[in-house]
């Protein structure tokens, strides 16, 4: 009974990551397209299309997550593995946008906190 | 400052591009902008985020020895990676210089409060004492009145009271009490008469109610007779009223006796009534708290 049980989860394993080993290939980057859309997203929300340098990298990102999308919609496991890849690089696209954007809002920030000194010891003289 | 991660990468680098195809342009960058990052501000104050860099180079580099298909990819994440900690790094600074200035402003705010304050202080204090003078003022002047209004009341019960006995008026140099002479002496004489003590006993009790002034004797007489001798007689009387004044305690410094003869006549002459009237004793109390005006 012992060798009939082992045998049986075996062969089930094999067959479980079989399965999975042939989905993989073919099936969408779910997770990635997740990363990217999120890091587009908040790239978005913090203002990166009004900063130029935090916008360049928004668009690049833009392109590549649209390409990906059109190579998943095609389908296949190259293109899947491609578009992918596509994904890796517009998330981190994303994330250099989303990092520009506040640096440029810390940046106008520190300037005004600086300036704001200056008022107040201008209005006190 | 050299990395030795950096010098080790370089030489794998050199070694793998011996026996392999050339770095892809996108590892060039990656490298430059970790080196770039790695010898800035982001080793102190991203350490983390520079981590995460060197990992993502790391593969990146491991992709390009095997020849992965993706190395290229994996190369522009790791620049990405490298830029990320730098632009997390000057957040990082940018933060510190609004956060340092929020505290200086702040601390110039609180000085300046404090400043206000204190000046605020002074200026109440200043404010009090001024109200305080000003009180005092009104306080005096307040009795200052009430003295004038007193001494106004006892100078009016006065002049009622001497009306009873001599002759009032109201005159610029004082309040003028003349007493008739022949009520007061007998003819070439200086010395009261009993009549004279009584109503000059009168006249001394409302004195007394104002003995803080001064008093002016003026003796006169009528136009008969020497000058001489009527300014000597009118000075002996004068001298008699004053000394029957001080004898009933009014203060002598306070009063001075004169002889004015047959001057300044209040009637004609040439008549016997006129005379009578000109030989007279005057008492001038002065005016408020001067001396009387002559």
């Amino acid at each position: 009974m012992t060798i009939k049980m082992t045998t049986h989860v075996i062969l089930g394993l094999s067959l479980g990551a079989a399965v999975a080993g042939g989905c993989a290939t073919s099936r969408p980057p779910s997770e990635r397209l997740e990363s990217s859309a999120a890091s587009i997203s908040g790239a978005q929300q913090a203002g990166a299309e009004n900063v130029p340098r935090a916008a360049l990298y928004l668009q690049l990102a833009n392109e590549q997550s649209a390409k990906a999308k059109g190579l998943i919609a095609a389908g296949g496991g190259d293109n899947m593995k491609a578009a992918s890849t596509l994904l890796m690089r517009a998330s981190a696209d994303g994330d250099l946008a989303i990092a520009l954007a506040d640096d440029d809002k810390d940046r106008v920030a520190a300037e005004q906190a600086v300036a704001n000194i200056h008022t107040f010891e201008q209005e006190t003289k | 400052m050299t990395n030795p991660i950096l010098i080790l990468s370089a030489l794998a680098g050199f070694g793998l591009a011996a026996c392999a195809s050339a770095p892809s342009r996108e590892l060039v960058d990656a490298r430059s902008a970790y080196a770039r990052a790695s010898s800035g501000p982001a080793a102190r104050v991203v350490p983390a985020e520079l981590h995460k860099a060197r990992v993502s180079l790391d593969t990146a580099e491991n992709a390009f020895a095997n020849d992965s298909s993706d190395q290229r990819d994996l190369a522009y994440v790791a620049e990405r990676r490298a830029q990320l900690a730098e632009v997390l790094a000057k957040r990082a600074e940018h933060a510190g210089v609004r956060v340092k200035a929020e505290a200086t402003l702040a601390s110039e705010k609180e000085a300046d409060h404090i400043q206000t304050k204190n000046q605020l202080e002074h200026t109440k204090t200043d404010l009090a004492g001024a109200e305080h003078d000003a009180a005092d003022q009104r306080a005096r002047a307040s009795e200052a009145d009430q003295r004038a209004a007193e001494s106004d009341r006892r100078l009016k019960a006065m002049q009622l009271e001497f009306a009873k006995y001599a002759e009032v008026k109201q005159e610029p140099r004082g309040m003028v009490i003349t007493l008739s002479g022949s009520v007061l002496f007998a003819s070439n004489k200086a010395v009261l008469l009993p009549e004279a003590r009584t109503r000059l006993g009168h006249v001394a009790a409302a004195l007394m109610e104002t003995k803080e002034r001064h008093l002016d004797v003026e003796g006169y007489t009528d136009s008969q007779g020497k000058d001489e001798y009527n300014v000597e007689l009118s000075q002996r009387r004068a001298d008699a009223v004053r000394i029957y004044l001080v004898s009933n305690g009014y203060p002598p410094d306070l009063i001075v006796a004169h002889g004015a003869g047959n001057t300044m006549p209040v009637a004609d002459n040439a008549t016997p009534e006129g005379r009578a009237n000109n030989r007279r004793v005057e008492i001038i109390v002065a005016p408020g708290d001067g001396v009387s005006m002559r």
